[in-house]
Formats: structure tokens, sequence, C-alpha cells
């Protein structure tokens, strides 16, 4: 009470304060001696303010101290003197103290007008949207200054030029009155800025007003098509949290063709006090094994024994409610791709996704004002969902419904500002494919992410669609580490809220506030740190290989095959067989399709070997080559290691044989095959009787073996075989196989439909005793 | 019966495992390693060529070095170093 009672005492004080000292002079008559007292007095308040809030540092007791010390010395000098004048320069000296205060954040920032701001809006200061606002903040900063310096000039001639009569009128009514014109001027000016400033907000932090109702929440096709609206988000996730809250299940597994669908049912399921696990598979065996007690399946695709959205949303009326959640114990669990095989879980809270999200639009949010925001890539990633549809729900934007599957979708939208989401592989087939630019109303944003994009696909983008897309390195368990332009150069720069440090293997490891694991999280990619942070990425760690014992680096093979120009997309990969030896699959671009149009693959392999050849030692150049029209690559655009292999693997195409049914149980697998007359095995024996040899006979046991039962291509020996009958051209036979691990051993029998023996017995695989 | 020339290339095709080649896509004269139009194969594959020929024509070499490089030239070299090295048995 009694402080309360004090601040208001203070207050009145000094802003009645020339008032109070033209009143004393002229209608009480009092001599400026004892209207010192009143200076005193204000010299003491401020004294009490310096001491509470000297402990908080030198800035915070910057006002307290400098008012103290001028009225304390106006106070001294007008009591010792007697004189008026420097009662007077009071609040010349308040001026010339105010401007300091505000004066001194310019030259290092923040603003003084920006520090008020984050006293009133605690968020603002980690927030993305801090970017906008605080120009504004200096502005309105500089403004005052400006007023300042203005009034502290009017006031020190009143002090020193002007009657009493003037000096009372200016300071204790003009000067407050242009204050308020000020102050007034800049609240309706802020209104207007902010109304057309990006509304951005994190999702955890919506009401049901948060937008306007008839605002354009999400779209399809050019824009224009099946628009659902701000109102209808609402409605929607009402209608789908009530299902959530009728239901026992403790979590859901989203999977949803529909990016709104998606996110009306990731809000739905958060508001209901549920988890949500966001998954790209949707095969039944993923399903079944994810779906156990107490997690069901909420997609917008018919499937078995899930629960469909469009029924949800047909059953419910919306209840009009909107309830907040807590983002920080919200778990959303996230199923990585997977590259390496199985898909892994990465649990998280719904408040790191946002704080992720927030980091990168710290950098980025600008180029989501007034956007349209449109992806190529699978939004159940985390690079699809956080770019494409939590940074547009934040900003307010609506985003598109379906994936962009054509580059000639994109022209369709032409008259957006886009944001484009998009994967290396949709890029690079834009790029590939030769297409007319596109005439954009506004330049768009393009991200990409989920693999390297080759610069020369990136030139070729910004030349199409007219800007060079940013790259964006990160992963589900790290969320997004750093970003680059490659055409300023190869070197990535972190985020500033990830530290990226080595590890022991050379790898990039990275800490951040947002990675919850104790000691932060190392990657697979070998890094070059520059001493300024950023980095170049120089593969993953399992992309050097030993060939022969000569170690390469396949990403550099990658680039120098790049190198001729004639490349789409290329892997190499590490094979072996009888020996070690690179392997290259590669797509040819316009420029390669035309070079080689109706060469012989021999030829091709000659020219990218004799290419290599400037660079590469003999032993490190691909010994085989494949050309397929594209590469292999998942719904993400990541390209596995094991289906390139197949690439080399696979003999379907093989003339000399075929084969028409497979059957793998376990270690053992029955293979139905057909090798026709044609074939090249029934050559060269004998003419007249043409039967398949022992030694083509053996090689099939080991292919397949390998081929369906991970079984080694090395032989150490051939033992019990039996060559029982003749196999002839044109006859249907088949192969059982069984491989023993531990002993090595595959055993194998070749039979005729009605059960003939042609031939069995078992080969022991390794490395020669 | 195959002229030497032809089955040293089909050694080669079978012990290498070459893809894509055929007997007739290897010219006689055509250097057999490094660069240029020939079939670029390098030390591992001399080394297993060298095994595949001591198999079938019971000619090995008793050491790398130049003398042996330039028997690795071409299809040409090899089959006149195979000849000779008979003669001498």
């Amino acid at each position: 009470m009694r402080t309360v009672a004090g601040k208001v005492l203070f207050a009145a004080l000094s802003v009645l304060y020339p008032g109070l000292v033209f009143c004393g002079l002229y209608f009480w008559g009092l001599r400026p001696r004892v209207l010192s007292i009143a200076l005193l007095a204000i010299a003491f308040f401020n004294l009490i303010a310096l001491l509470k809030t000297a402990s908080k540092g030198w800035k915070q007791a910057l006002k307290s101290g400098m008012l103290f010390f001028l009225a304390l010395a106006c106070g001294i000098f007008a009591c010792v003197t007697d004189s008026i004048l420097s009662l007077k320069f009071y609040p010349v000296a308040v001026s010339i103290a105010l401007l300091v205060l505000f004066g001194s954040t310019l030259p290092l920032g923040p603003s003084f007008v920006f520090k008020l701001a984050c006293i009133g809006d605690k968020a603002l200061q980690k927030s993305a949207l801090r970017q906008f606002v605080e120009p504004y903040c200096l502005k309105v900063t500089i403004v005052w200054c400006a007023f300042f310096i203005f009034n502290g000039a009017a006031a020190a001639c009143t002090c020193f030029l002007g009657s009493d009569k003037l000096w009372a009128l200016y300071n204790g009514l003009l000067s407050y009155i242009l204050m308020g014109l000020l102050f007034s001027g800049e609240f309706i000016i802020r209104k207007k800025v902010q109304k057309k400033m990006i509304q951005y907000k994190y999702i955890s932090s919506f009401k049901r007003d948060t937008r306007a109702a008839n605002s354009i929440f999400a779209f399809d096709g050019n824009g224009n098509r099946n628009i659902k609206t701000w109102a209808d988000f609402t409605a929607d996730v009402s209608r789908v949290r009530q299902e959530v809250e009728s239901r026992q299940e403790k979590a859901w597994l989203l999977n949803f063709e529909d990016s709104y669908y998606f996110m009306v049912a990731l809000v739905a399921v958060m508001q209901g006090g549920k988890a949500a696990k966001i998954s790209a598979n949707r095969t039944q065996e993923f399903i079944k094994e994810i779906c156990t007690e107490g997690v069901s399946f909420l997609t917008d695709l018919p499937a078995e024994g899930a629960v469909l959205i469009q029924d949800v949303l047909g059953k419910h009326e919306d209840d009009g409610k909107w309830i907040m959640f807590d983002p920080k114990t919200s778990d959303v669990d996230m199923y990585t791709s997977g590259t390496t095989g199985k898909p892994k879980i990465s649990p998280k809270k719904f408040i790191q996704l946002e704080d992720e999200v927030n980091e990168f639009a710290t950098q980025f949010l600008e180029k989501y004002d007034h956007a349209f925001v449109v992806r190529t890539v699978n939004h159940h990633h985390i690079f699809g969902l956080t770019f494409s549809l939590l940074l547009a729900l934040m900003s307010g934007v609506p985003f598109r419904r379906n994936t962009v599957e054509f580059p000639e979708e994109l022209r369709a939208l032409k008259e957006h500002r886009l944001v484009i989401v998009a994967s290396p592989a949709f890029l690079k087939r834009l790029a590939g494919g030769k297409n007319e630019p596109v005439d954009f109303a506004e330049t768009p944003f393009i991200l990409s992410a989920g693999g390297l994009l080759p610069e020369d696909a990136a030139a070729e983008t910004e030349k199409i669609l007219k800007y060079w897309p940013t790259e964006i390195y990160g992963s589900t368990e790290t969320g997004c580490m750093a970003h680059r332009q490659s055409k300023n150069g190869p070197l990535y720069k972190p985020f500033p809220h990830n530290v990226i440090t080595l590890n022991a293997e050379g790898c990039l490891h990275v800490e951040s506030p947002y990675i919850y694991d104790e000691g932060g999280f190392s990657t697979a990619d070998l890094i070059k740190l520059e001493d300024d942070g950023r980095f170049t990425l120089l593969g993953r760690i399992d992309s050097i290989v030993k060939i022969e014992e000569k170690r390469i680096s396949l990403p550099e093979v990658e680039m120098r095959l790049r190198q001729t120009g004639l490349v789409q997309d290329v892997r190499v990969i590490a094979m072996a067989g009888k020996r070690q030896y690179l392997a290259a699959a590669i797509a040819l671009n316009f420029d390669g399709k035309e070079k080689f149009k109706g060469a012989a693959k021999l030829e091709m392999n000659k020219f990218f070997r004799n290419f290599l050849s400037q660079y590469l030692e003999s032993t490190v150049i691909p010994k085989r080559w494949r050309f397929p029209e594209r590469l292999p690559q998942d719904a993400m655009g990541k390209i596995k290691t094991a289906d390139i292999k197949a690439l080399f693997e696979d003999s379907q195409e093989d003339p000399n044989y075929k084969i028409l049914n497979v059957n793998v149980q376990d270690n053992a697998a029955t293979i139905e095959m057909e090798i026709p007359a044609t074939s090249d095995f029934f050559n060269g024996h004998f003419e007249s009787f043409k039967l398949l040899p022992a030694v083509v006979q053996v090689n099939f046991v080991m292919k397949l073996a390998h081929k369906y039962l991970n079984a080694p291509l090395s032989m150490q020996k051939i033992q019990r075989t039996k060559f029982t009958s003749p196999i002839l051209p044109d006859t249907k036979v088949i192969l059982e196989l069984s491989y023993d691990k531990d002993s090595g051993r595959i055993a194998f029998s070749f039979s005729g439909s009605e059960g003939k023996k042609y031939s069995s017995g078992s080969v022991k695989t390794g490395a020669e005793a | 019966m195959e002229d030497l020339n032809t089955r040293l290339k089909n050694i080669i095709i079978s012990a290498l495992e070459l893809e894509d080649v055929t007997p007739a896509d290897i010219d006689d004269d055509a250097p057999l390693f490094g660069e240029g139009e020939g079939l670029g194969l390098d030390s591992i594959d001399a080394l297993e060529l060298g095994l595949a020929i001591k198999e079938n024509f019971g000619v090995s070499f008793k050491a790398v070095n130049d003398e042996t490089r330039k028997h690795f030239a071409s299809v040409n070299a090899l089959a006149a170093f195979i000849s000779s090295s008979k003669q001498e048995d």
C-alpha cells in the first residue's frame, strides 16, 4: 500500500512539477529555495527506485540514476543559490535523461521501444515475429529521440529566454499535449502496421477467433478449388475432438492424403489430450504392428480397421468450443522413413515442433508473408510437416491440400506468391525435363530438403522457377540444422540455436535446446567445419569405401560424373563379388539422352569411364553401369542403397532365363524357372544334344541363393552333387534352395514339375580355404 | 577351333566378369589397361587375368614388372607372349 501511494505521489510530483513551481512562485509567494524541496523529493523518489533496480545491472538503473543525480544537482543548486533558473532547468534535464535512455539503445540495439514491447509480450523476444516488430520499434525509438531533442531544446529556450509564464505553459501543458499526440499517433499507426503484418502465432496459443472466420485456410488445385476457411477448420476440429474425447484410445496413428484433414486431426487429437503418431507408412502390416491396445488409426482413405475422418465429421455437430492444450506435455511421435530399412520412431513434444519451426521462421518468416504454401514432399515427414503445414498455420497463410506432382501444377499457381516446399528429386526432375520458364507474378520461395540438390539442378531451377532453392539440412531427430543457397558456395550456415561440432569420426554432432537427449545428437554425415561455424557436407560416413585397399568417397565419383553435364541423377555404390568394385547407376538428363540416342550401352560405359579416368585411378572407376530412366526412390525422394544394388543384381532382363515364380520362407526358397531354347547357356557344349551345363546350374544356385536368401556369392567347394538327368531346352524347372548360415552350406535340387529329379547337392560358401 | 585371340578374349571376359562386352568389342591392338579406348582394366584385374592365363595355358607371370606390363598391353601382345612361352617349354 505504501509503495502504491508513494508511486502515485512520485508520478504526480513529476508531472505537476512545472505547474507547482509556477503556482509556488506567483500565487503562493514561495522562494525558489523552498520550492527546491520538490526537486529534492523527486531526487529522493528516484533514489529509492535506483536502489531497487541497482541489483539488476546498470542498464536498468540508468534512468533512475540519471534522474536522481539531475534532480539532486538542480535541487541543491536552487537551494544554495535561491535561483529560479535551476528550478526551471529540471524539465530540460529530464529530456536529456530520456534522450540518453532511448538513444543509448540505438547503436547496438535492441531499441528501447522494442524492450518495452518485450515486457508487454514475453514471447516476443524468442518469436520469429521479432524480425517484423523490431524494425518498427527502432523507427519509433528514433522518432522519440527526435522528440526529446526538440522538447529539450524548447524547454531550454523557455528556461533561459522565455518568461516564467511561458516556461510553465510549455513544460506544464504544451509539452504534455505534444507527447500525448505523438503517443496516440504512434498507437494508431501501430495498429495499422500490425493489421498488415503477418499474423504469426504458435498453434498451441490459437483461439477460436485467432483468424478471420472467412479467411482461406487451405485450398486445392490452382488456389481456388476445395477451399476450407478458418471457420471450417475450427468447426471440423471441434467435431473430431469430440470423437477423440469420447473414445478410450490413448494415441492415434495419423496418415492422410489430404493435408487439411491431417491438420484437423492433429489439432483435434492434441486438444483431446491424446498422443499423435505420424507415419508416412500405411501398409497393412505396419498399421497392424502399431495399432495395438489403445492405438487406433485415423485416416482419410479407407483401410482395414481404420476410423475414417469423413465419417467422424458427419457424426458430430460443432460444439463451438476451442480447447487449449499444453504443447509441453502433448506427444507427437514421428516415424522416420528409415533409409536403412525399418521405420524408426522419434518421440517429440508439440512444443518441440513449434520451437523448431520458430527457429527456421526467425530467418525466413518474411517469405511466408501473404504466401500460398505448396509442397511436393510427403507431409508426414518432418520437413513437409513443419515447413509446408505447421508454419503455414502459424503464419496464417493457406496451404495446398494435395501434393504437387508435376511442374505444370506450379505454372497454374503462378498468380500467387508461392512458398514451394520441394524434394531434390522433384527439382532434379524439373531441371532435367527442359521445362519452359514460369512467369510468376512474384518470385516464389523454394525450399529443398531430404538430400543434396546438385548445383546444376539448382541453377536450372532458378532458370525455370526464378528462385535458386534454399536447401535445408536437417533430420527428424534434430530438426533443421543449417541452410544454404548453393550459388553462394557449398557452405551451410547453421541456425543460431544449434551448436555444431565434430565427433570422433569426423561426423556432424549437434546440440540444440530442442534436442532433449542429453549430449545432443551425432549424425552419420561427414563434414568439414570452418572457423566461423559454417560447414561443408562431405557425404555419409558409409560413403567412404575402400576398393581393394584404395579409399574413395562415393560422392566424389558422383560429383565427377555430374561434371559431364549429361547426368540428371547418379548414385555410385560399392559392390563385392569376386573382387570389390564400384558400380554406377545414372539417369541421363535431356542432353545425355540426346547424346546417346541409339548408342550401344558399351559406348556409354566407355564414355563415362574415359571421362572419369581424367580424375580417378582405374581401380576406383566404376566397373558396372546402369542407365535407368529414373533412379529408384521412395516417396520422400530418398534413394536407398539396397534399391540401387538391386539394379545390378536384377537378372530379370536376362534373355537367358526367366524366373516364373518365387516362394521364400525363412532360409529356404522355391524358384520356378524356365530356360528358353534360345538361351546362350545351351551353346557350346554339344551341338546336336543341347543341355544345361552343370556349371550353369551351380551358377544359378549361387546367384539365386544370394538374391533370395542373402547367401554369400563366393563359393568354397561343391559337395555331394549328383547330376541325375539333363535339363533340356524349354523345360520348366523347380529349383529348391536352402541356406544354413552357420555351416555356410547351400543345399539345392533341380526338379521337373512332375517331380522328375535333374540334379541335387550342396555348395559350401565362403572364401577359398 | 577358335583362334588364340578369341579364346583370350573369352577368358578376359569371363575371368574379369566383364559386363556388356563381347569378344567382338575387344580390339586386338587396343590397350587393355589404363585410359583411352581400351577396357580400362586395373591392377587387380591384371592379377586375376594372370591367374586365368596360368590355368588355361599353363603360362605364368613371375613378377609384375615392366616386362609383364608389356605383355598385357593388348590381346595381340598377350597372344604373342603365350605362344612364345609355350614354344620355350
